[in-house]
């Protein structure tokens, strides 16, 4: 089942569809992705893009019904997820593939003390006895830059602040050493200063672990700082994909370079710093025909109306306009 | 809170240790003349009834047996309420309307008349205080755990849309561990309250059904079978009925003090109001 030689993690062709009173929703159509062992990889897009629901069915934590996988495959390291048993799976969900969340604040048990959470996470899937692990708990809360572990541990998450509550969330999900990382948000949350020290403390696991990182994000200065490679989202679709630096220098796709153009820039001067994207999003239920992006793109031509662009490539990026034809 | 907490503890003593106080034992008859509804003395604190027995020391049986039976119902609802519940909310869809339907199905009948039936049947057969006991164990058992299933299952329902049991469930748990260790220790509050104010309902329940010559069976001496037995004297006895009635109301009140007081405390939403 395993392939030494596949890559790490990689989506072909995935569509999920929500089954909604009011018909049929589209949420992710047709998404690849592709992320090598190591590797740090940005999905970027705005709220309803399709960015998380990607996320959640690579680990099949979608709720199925309303949500139905239509078509597609994930493999991790070549293994077929989508058709792998529950009992395979529950084994690759913190074993080899962990997730962590935007908001620190409830997604931690409450009632449970945070060592306790953390020991939780390691006997779920370590053959570890209950003290011991706890020691592993208080040495990866201690790692995970949490002064006075041992005592922290016996704490509460209401004692804990967003930051720190955060680095609890993380010790959880690398406690059993997985491969990938997916980290939905994790910084939306937090001030300025303690995002810079949570992907920090990522970029270091990385780094020291060799744990590969989905990071999904709406925040482009994040991804800077952070991936690697980046798949922009919208409308359920990626719409290009090209390392950091292509992505930066060179936006190809107009909704990519609206985005760099919306992101303030302190050298401007004042009231030109930034330019937002005229219109909104379409809601995932009523996408306009054709390319999704048509009626706010300023390059709209005809047949942008009518055809879904293919995607193309130019120059290792991937891009999904008609302004490259193939 | 307190006076309930106070008013309850002081049930409890009086359970525990009231009948080792007396002399007497709750059988131990007296015919002798001038024995039989003797006046309060310093042998019989509180006087002695129609047969000559200490009132004291049956009234301590009788709290006795309104909290064991009480404690014994509420295990069987607190059992049946959290599997039910929990299934119903956790799982939903077709287990949830299955158990619902069947909580509806209970919730139909009038409560006691259901526990009249139950406890008729169970006790005609049996003269055994063990068997007895059971019955009311049933009885009232089969009545009190629907509510408890709702609730638990409502709380349910809310629990486990919280983040932090979908990131249990990212990290590999499974369904009992996640309604173990994430449902259940969140849900705990609110059932403790539950449980508390229940327990004025069935030691009411209780002292109704051995009212009634279904419950707990002469010579044992429920509240309710005190009261039942003093009806024939009434006129000239009055005392002999208002001793198990004035400890009936006191164990209510204290329950339900108590239950309200913990409500306050433990639920955030009824601080205030």
């Amino acid at each position: 089942m395993s392939d030494p030689e596949a890559p790490l993690l990689s989506i072909e062709d995935l569509s999920v569809r929500f089954h909604t009173p009011a018909g049929d929703v589209t949420a992710v159509d047709g998404v690849n992705l592709t992320l090598q062992g190591g590797g740090a990889h940005g999905l970027v897009g705005e709220s309803g893009s399709g960015k998380s629901v990607t996320a959640l069915a690579t680990l099949r934590l979608l709720p199925t019904p309303p949500a139905e996988i239509a078509s597609g495959t994930i493999r991790l390291s070549g293994e077929a997820l989508l058709s792998a048993s529950e009992a395979r799976i529950r084994q690759v969900r913190g074993g080899e593939i962990a997730m962590i969340f935007q908001d620190p604040m409830t997604s931690l048990n409450p009632v449970m003390r945070v060592g306790d959470q953390v020991a939780e996470a390691v006997r779920l899937h370590r053959n570890a006895g209950r003290r011991e692990a706890w020691r592993i708990a208080v040495d990866s809360l201690a790692e995970m830059g949490i002064g006075d572990a041992a005592a922290r541990a016996r704490q509460y998450p209401h004692q804990f602040s967003g930051g720190m509550r955060q680095r609890v969330m993380i010790a959880m999900a690398v406690a059993c050493e997985p491969r990938l990382l997916i980290a939905d948000e994790p910084t939306t949350a937090l001030d300025v200063t303690v995002q810079a020290e949570i992907l920090a403390l990522l970029r270091r696991l990385r780094q020291e672990r060799g744990m590969a990182v989905l990071l999904i994000t709406h925040d482009l200065g994040v991804v800077a700082e952070f991936c690697d490679d980046v798949a922009v989202m919208y409308a359920g679709r990626i719409v290009e994909r090209a390392s950091v630096e292509a992505l930066f220098s060179t936006p190809l796709h107009p909704y990519t370079q609206g985005l760099l153009a919306s992101t303030p820039d302190p050298e401007a001067p004042p009231g030109e710093s930034f330019r937002p994207i005229p219109g909104s999003p379409p809601r995932p239920d009523e996408r306009p025909a054709g390319c999704p992006f048509h009626p706010r793109c300023p390059h709209a031509m005809p047949v942008c109306l009518e055809v879904m662009p293919p995607t193309t490539r130019v120059e290792g990026t991937e891009v999904r306009c008609h302004l490259y034809p193939p | 809170m307190w006076f309930g907490a106070i008013l309850a503890a002081a049930l409890v003593a009086l359970a525990v240790v009231g009948p080792l106080l007396t002399p007497w034992t709750y059988t131990a008859q007296n015919l002798a003349p001038g024995a039989q509804y003797a006046p309060p003395s310093a042998a019989h604190w509180l006087g002695a009834d129609d047969l000559g027995r200490d009132v004291f020391t049956r009234l301590a049986m009788g709290a006795r047996i309104s909290l064991g039976v009480a404690l014994g119902v509420e295990a069987i609802a607190l059992t049946l309420g959290l599997f039910f519940g929990l299934l119903a909310g956790y799982y939903g869809g077709l287990t949830d309307t299955l158990i619902m339907r069947l909580t509806d199905i209970t919730f139909a009948f009038p409560d006691l008349l259901l526990a009249i039936l139950i406890a008729a049947v169970l006790t005609a057969h049996t003269a055994t205080p063990a068997a007895n006991l059971l019955g009311l164990f049933v009885a009232l058992g089969v009545t009190s755990w629907p509510g408890m299933a709702r609730l638990v299952r409502g709380q349910a329902m809310l629990i486990k849309r919280q983040e932090f049991v979908d990131a249990a469930r990212a990290l590999g748990a499974g369904d009992l561990h996640i309604m173990g260790r994430h449902l259940l220790p969140n849900l705990i509050g609110p059932v403790v309250i539950a449980l508390v104010t229940d327990m004025a309902g069935v030691i009411l329940a209780e002292a109704t059904l051995s009212f009634l010559g279904i419950g707990m069976q002469p010579p044992f001496p429920s509240w309710g079978t005190m009261i039942a037995s003093a009806r024939s004297g009434l006129r000239s006895h009055p005392e002999q009925a208002l001793y198990p009635a004035v400890a009936l109301a006191c164990a209510v009140l204290a329950f339900n003090f108590l239950g309200d007081g913990l409500r306050d405390r433990l639920d955030p939403r009824m601080r205030g109001a």
